[in-house]
């Protein structure tokens, strides 16, 4: 066999190789939304201090290496913006939310129920509620899933600064997979969501959280999971982390979870709808 | 029709009134805090120094040394030794790597973070499993020979933290879980401390935390440890619990919503993170209250001396929608 066989062989493999490793390199779109006036945003949830400066040091770090579509504050923060915009309810996650690789959202959350988080930033007239809900979240959707119509959803990676985020819930019932499995299914390019289980906080001991994240993810190349606990221990105070990914296979939903990088690409699951789950979470 | 004079006295009290009520919360306050209040109120804390802190001067040099110094004897480091260190610098910390073990040290703190990037966050084959009192007495021992100019009085454990793996089925035709849950220690995180006088450090700083594999290797640590200057600044008194307590309750009332818990109470030293530089470490309060089941934890500081709060940073001006 000649030089050229090798040659062709070689590039084969690392062809091969190159599809098989789910990575992009290119840079990703950033965004982050936070409220700490929800005063002045028409709704009674209590005023923050700290959310704002948490979702500009996340971004002002991030678009070191990626690309910063919008940082969205107080009033011009909308709940719209994770609400699916073909649902004809006023939904804007076209083209805000859903129209970056990367999201931060900073600001209050709550379960609803088992099985629905509910996030709270401001209302605006086109959606005039005060939180959004993962009932009407439709997140990363593509081509042939519903709601994919008119614009297809880009969100790969969300990262939800508030409380019960990615709630844990009890062993043998857990809350996380009840609430985000849905939505995994529902949009093939979001893979993997950041959050807490129980109440975190809003301080100047925590809002550095977002920055120390997108350092060690997008400047050191950490995992997402290796970077997400690392900036929640690494900045005071009693905050349980907590993340979720998805597979269709127990080994590629813990390989998602425990190996993914921002340079990962989607779906990164052989199967459709996934039916794996794997969490990591903060105890004692 | 007679009483019509009455009205506008009858609308001034409503405004009165409802003004009142929005802008008065019911202030709570948890068991736990009410104890630890009525706990520090007992020690009868009079006068409190405040310490200066000696800038940390950054240097390459000092910085390759120390890191020769870790890869050359830390356990941690064991499977690179002798290896080349490759060193990348960011506007915060210069970091030494070699394989998946890294090295930070801050520029405005000099404090240091070892790390084998191979087992943080990750469960790895374990043969035999410790438990959190096993976890803790290897911490213990690491932190003596690694930091033995830290004396045990110094540095006072905080907690075992653990850090969970686990995975599970769902069905996504019924939207239900399925079959049962596969779950493990991913790493164990011992943390300290400072203890400054009689008081803890809180905040960010002046922590060390040692990072254990699930079977009680350890895989790195945090260190937070700034000097401090020959001498102290000064002592005064501190307004008094009670006194605070009353205070907090004043302020917190005035706040818009319903109800606030306050569920968290500390006192001690304020110690910035591993990236701010500090001149000076002064006693403090912090609370942290909720407003709600959807709030988040407020957690607010006040200078100890003075009782006020201390303000937030000035924020940046987020970015205008584009107009539709």
């Amino acid at each position: 066999m000649d030089k050229r066989f090798w040659r062709s062989f070689l590039a084969g493999v690392v062809a091969v190789g190159a599809l098989s490793f789910p990575r992009d390199g290119s840079a990703l779109d950033a965004g982050a939304e936070s409220v700490e006036k929800y005063s002045s945003c028409g709704c009674s949830s209590g005023n923050l201090s700290y959310c704002n400066d948490q979702a500009s040091m996340f971004m002002d770090k991030i678009d070191n290496w990626h690309t910063r579509k919008f940082w969205y504050k107080d009033s011009n923060a909308w709940n719209g913006d994770l609400v699916e915009s073909e649902l004809g309810t006023g939904g804007t996650d076209y083209p805000y939310g859903d129209n970056v690789h990367i999201l931060l959202v900073s600001g209050h959350g709550g379960l609803s129920g088992t099985s629905v988080f509910n996030g709270y930033l401001c209302k605006h007239s086109g959606y005039n509620s005060c939180n959004f809900s993962t009932s009407n979240t439709y997140l990363g959707e593509v081509a042939g899933q519903s709601y994919a119509a008119a614009h297809t959803g880009k969100l790969r990676f969300l990262i939800l600064c508030t409380c019960h985020s990615v709630e844990i819930g009890p062993a043998g019932d857990r809350t996380a997979p009840k609430v985000w499995m849905p939505v995994f299914g529902r949009g093939k390019n979001l893979m993997y969501v950041m959050g807490y289980t129980g109440t975190s906080v809003d301080g100047e001991t925590t809002d550095e959280v977002g920055e120390d994240f997108a350092s060690k993810a997008a400047g050191s190349g950490w995992t997402l999971k290796q970077a997400w606990f690392w900036a929640i221990e690494d900045w005071w105070a009693d905050d349980t982390g907590a993340v979720i990914s998805r597979g269709s296979s127990s080994a590629e939903a813990v390989n998602n979870r425990d190996s993914m990088k921002l340079s990962w690409g989607p779906p990164s699951s052989t199967g459709w709808p996934p039916s794996w789950w794997a969490i990591s979470w903060h105890e004692g | 029709m007679k009483r019509i004079y009455l009205y506008p006295f009858i609308i001034v009290l409503s405004l009165a009134a409802g003004t009142n009520l929005a802008f008065s919360a019911s202030v709570q306050f948890t068991d736990e805090v009410l104890r630890s209040m009525e706990a520090l109120t007992s020690k009868r804390i009079g006068a409190v120094e405040s310490y200066q802190v000696q800038p940390y001067r950054f240097s390459r040099e000092s910085a390759r040394q120390r890191a020769d110094a870790v890869f050359g004897r830390n356990p941690v480091a064991v499977a690179v030794r002798g290896k080349e260190l490759s060193v990348s610098e960011s506007e915060e910390e210069i970091v030494f790597s070699s394989g998946k073990i890294e090295y930070r040290i801050a520029k405005a703190t000099g404090a240091e973070v070892l790390l084998d990037l191979d087992r943080y966050a990750v469960a790895g084959k374990v043969e035999k499993a410790v438990g959190e009192d096993d976890a803790r007495r290897i911490a213990a021992r690491y932190l003596q020979e690694t930091f033995p100019e830290i004396k045990p009085e110094q540095a006072a454990v905080t907690g075992v933290r653990k850090l969970m793996d686990g995975e599970g089925q769902y069905d996504p035709k019924k939207g239900v879980i399925v079959g049962s849950e596969i779950s493990r220690i991913a790493h164990y995180v011992v943390s300290y401390d400072r203890q400054l006088g009689k008081l803890p450090a809180i905040g960010s700083g002046e922590k060390i935390r040692i990072y254990l594999s699930p079977d009680g290797k350890v895989i790195g640590h945090s260190l937070v440890w700034r000097q401090f200057g020959s001498r102290r600044l000064f002592a005064r008194k501190v307004v008094p619990v009670e006194t605070f307590k009353s205070r907090l309750v004043r302020l917190l009332s005035e706040n818009k919503s319903e109800k606030i818990t306050v569920d968290r109470f500390y006192f001690g030293y304020f110690a910035d993170g591993r990236f701010s530089q500090q001149r000076s470490m002064s006693p403090c309060y912090i609370v942290g209250y909720t407003y709600g089941p959807y709030s988040k934890r407020v957690l607010q500081r006040f200078d100890a001396y003075t009782g006020e709060p201390v303000a937030p940073p000035q924020e940046k001006p987020g970015d205008h929608r584009p107009k539709e």
